[in-house]
């Protein structure tokens, strides 16, 4: 070993006293000679410190004080049997940090029957006369909502760019407009939010609601699961 | 004079009215006749005396346009006269085609006029061939056939009032003039502002400082010469002692108008004073100011990098250099960050990772070294044709080369001299073009005269030939700057084995360092990255992503201790 860093500063001690635009000839041996030395390597393991190197960088869309209109299509699943209902909505998000928001949604239902429904309408086997299915369908309804942010993550989209993204958590409650009347609904679920630009947003929110339902026989709680989809603009 | 004529015959008709009076009615009759009569004779002859006048005034050598002295005569004419005596029939034609404002004409007639007469060689002479050229379009090249011309005040007065009128001091041309073709006389002729234009564009060295401020003098208040030279004032004092008087021409710098010098480098300039005189966290602010967009990004950066070591930070030169060293950057970034890498490292006893940075170095610039070993050998390569297309269009950056770039030096499109080469090889260029046209166009246009075609095929030659020389100027700065970084290169990996050395050293007493530190724990917080309210944290994983490049922070324990346990390396 010794005898190794006795020849190194002889060389580099050359090195150095031959120094300047005379050059050129060595210089690709003096690459040559540089690192590469796997025994040294291993001898390096000695004094080997713990380096933790992370990622710290700015959120790419900043979230703190921000308003976001986004409006919504979504769809129930489940619910009542014979009735199929869409919403077309809109959504208003305010953003007081990138882990909180307060929302207010609002939707307007289109509904139409499944095919259990049309099924009954037409279905004259029984009695010799077609039933009507008793649908207490939801028209319009509008709720506040809380939303949590504490995962993130971000996607890279072939290398044309990078995406942040947040999971998020839902829970809201409101009014829901059924044919029946006005009824008290509540929520809750959970979303993917991802930030494409300073000013797009896309959601893909997947939510239970819940609101009680009029029928001939008296009251039904409705439980359904909303997936709706939300492309906003963050203001 | 018309008028006189007029006057005096109208008078001689009345006079022949009253003398005729008496025989009334056919007197009236013919003296209405006669009065017609005379009145067409009075102006035919006027008209007749007129031509009569002006054939005269040519022979004379006075055309219908030219400037006249008091006597009449052509200005120019007796500029000619004065030098050689009567003039000639080719000269009249001459004269006539420059007075009527066709210089093409005259320059196809100058041959036949002037060549082999003592004018043509006087100060006058020569003045007067440029300003034919000039007015042809050859700018360039006539302004510095005048320039060339030794006593300014030996050429006709007539003539230099043409000179100013043409090339007023705010023109074009005078950034393309060679800076070496002025002498003090010429300041006498065209102004302060031409010569500023033309010595300003000088680079001066740290000890002309003095010569720089007599010259920053003449300038006007706003001035981008003014700027351009406060600008060189700056770098003189900046590697002076005076570094508070840089500081503060600087800052008066920094917000002139009409400053050609880029915002980046002023802020670099800034930094940099700072720095080297110790005010490293002021020197970092103004290193940060520094756009990612910008080429002197990279250079902000490892200086940061070095003002953290030199602050005892080197987990945060460690985490900046990260991404200096980054495949990615090969062509924008030099030899010292891998450098100041692996001092950083060496210096948290990171002995695993010095060795890597000195084998990516030998990677990275071993490959490198024979490409610029071939560009300083040769600069007539595909890749420095396109550059100089490129920078023919305007300032570009490195980025803008696209693969290019990893086969010039890395300041091509920053070097001044190298955009100041390119600029007048473009204006040569046009010129050469515009010789060809003249050329083609005297074939049919010229004189009667045979031979000056020759002449003028001379002239194209030797603007090509200029052209052709401005390239091997700028050939011959990419060969400097070639050479510049293998220098560079050199003088890195010199210091690399130095770190090598320096390395096996520690190496070799690491026994008793892993015995005098036994449970001991030391951790240096890095302090890079984002300093935003909201950032995020991801962890460093194989793969580097593009938005991770400068966000990198490092935390290092147990750095020159011994470990405690099977070391990780999270990377």
């Amino acid at each position: 070993m010794k005898n190794t860093l006795a020849l190194k500063i002889l060389s580099l001690s050359a090195l150095l006293l031959v120094s300047g635009p005379v050059f050129a000839a060595d210089i690709m041996q003096d690459f040559d000679t540089l690192g590469g030395n796997d025994v040294l390597l291993e001898k390096a393991q000695a004094l080997n410190p713990e380096a933790q190197i992370r990622i710290v960088q700015d959120r790419v869309v900043v979230r703190r004080n921000r308003l976001e209109l986004a409006p919504e299509f979504s769809s129930v699943l489940g619910g009542d049997a014979y009735n199929r209902t869409s919403n077309l909505g809109l959504n208003v998000h305010y953003h007081f940090t990138p882990q909180w928001s307060l929302g207010l949604k609002y939707n307007y239902s289109f509904n139409s029957l499944r095919p259990e429904g049309e099924y009954l309408l037409t279905d004259v086997s029984v009695d010799g006369k077609a039933r009507i299915p008793d649908i207490d369908y939801p028209k319009q309804q509008a709720m506040l909502t809380v939303n949590w942010y504490p995962i993130y993550g971000k996607m890279n989209l072939y290398e044309l760019g990078v995406v942040h993204f947040d999971v998020y958590a839902i829970a809201g409650a409101g009014q829901v407009d059924l044919k029946s009347g006005m009824t008290t609904a509540y929520t809750g679920g959970a979303g993917f939010g991802l930030w494409v630009s300073q000013h797009l947003s896309t959601r893909f929110e997947l939510r239970y609601e819940g609101y009680t339902a009029k029928r001939f026989t008296g009251d039904t709680q409705m439980n359904t699961t909303v997936a709706g989809i939300q492309v906003g603009y963050l203001l | 004079m018309i008028m006189k004529h007029k006057s005096s015959l109208a008078k001689s008709i009345l006079k022949s009215g009253v003398k005729t009076g008496r025989v009334f009615g056919f007197a009236i009759a013919a003296s209405v006749l006669s009065m017609a009569i005379s009145a067409a004779f009075v102006s035919n002859t006027a008209f007749a005396a007129q031509d009569e006048d002006e054939l005269l005034n040519m022979l004379g050598g006075q055309g219908p346009e030219t400037a006249k002295g008091k006597d009449g005569e052509s200005l120019l004419a007796k500029s000619i006269k004065g030098a050689q005596g009567q003039l000639t029939a080719e000269q009249n034609i001459f004269l006539q085609f420059f007075d009527k404002g066709d210089y093409e004409k005259a320059l196809y007639q100058w041959p036949a006029a002037f060549d082999g007469t003592a004018f043509a060689k006087s100060p006058s002479g020569r003045a007067l061939n440029a300003l034919v050229l000039f007015k042809n379009g050859i700018q360039v090249t006539s302004l510095e056939m005048l320039l060339s011309i030794e006593n300014p005040k030996q050429i006709d007065g007539y003539l230099l009032q043409k000179w100013r009128e043409v090339a007023p001091d705010n023109a074009p041309v005078w950034a393309a003039i060679n800076t070496a073709t002025w002498n003090q006389g010429w300041t006498d002729v065209f102004g302060i502002g031409a010569e500023v234009r033309v010595r300003g564009r000088q680079v001066y060295s740290a000890d002309e400082a003095e010569t720089v401020k007599e010259l920053i003098k003449k300038t006007q208040i706003d001035t981008r010469e003014r700027a351009w030279l406060s600008w060189q004032l700056v770098i003189a004092l900046a590697q002076g002692p005076d570094a508070g008087i840089a500081g503060k021409a600087l800052a008066l710098l920094m917000k002139a108008p009409n400053n050609p010098v880029s915002q980046d480098l002023m802020t670099m300039t800034a930094a940099r004073l700072l720095f080297q005189n110790g005010f490293l966290d002021a020197a970092s602010k103004y290193y940060e100011r520094v756009p990612k967009s910008s080429d002197y990004w990279f250079d902000a950066q490892e200086e940061i990098a070095w003002a953290q070591i030199r602050k005892g930070e080197p987990q945060n030169a460690i985490a900046l250099t990260k991404t200096l060293v980054a495949p990615a950057f090969k062509a924008q970034v030099g030899p010292e960050p891998f450098f100041l890498r692996s001092l950083s490292q060496i210096k948290v006893c990171d002995y695993p990772s010095v060795v890597a940075t000195l084998n990516d170095f030998r990677e990275r610039f071993k490959p490198r070294t024979l490409e610029l070993k071939k560009l300083a050998e040769s600069a007539n390569t595909p890749s420095v044709t396109r550059l100089v297309e490129r920078l023919k269009k305007g300032p570009a950056k490195l980025t803008d080369l696209g693969p290019d770039a990893s086969f010039l030096p890395r300041f091509v499109t920053r070097d001044s001299a190298l955009l100041q080469n390119v600029a007048t090889e473009k204006a040569l260029e046009a010129e050469a073009k515009l010789a060809g046209e003249l050329y083609a166009r005297s074939l049919t246009g010229g004189t009667a005269t045979v031979g000056f075609q020759a002449r003028l095929e001379g002239f194209k030659k030797a603007v090509d030939t200029r052209t052709q020389a401005a390239r091997s100027a700028t050939y011959g700065r990419v060969k400097s700057l070639a050479d510049e970084e293998l220098l560079e290169i050199s003088a890195m990996l010199q210091k690399l084995h130095i770190v090598e050395a320096e390395l096996l050293q520690q190496i070799s007493v690491a026994d008793r360092v892993i015995s005098a530190t036994q449970g001991r724990t030391s951790i240096k917080t890095g302090t890079t990255g984002s300093q935003a309210k909201d950032k995020v944290w991801f962890p460093v994983e194989g793969e580097t992503w593009f938005d991770e490049y400068a966000n990198y922070k490092v935390d290092i324990k147990k750095g020159c201790a011994a470990a405690g346990k099977a070391a990780t390396v999270t990377r």
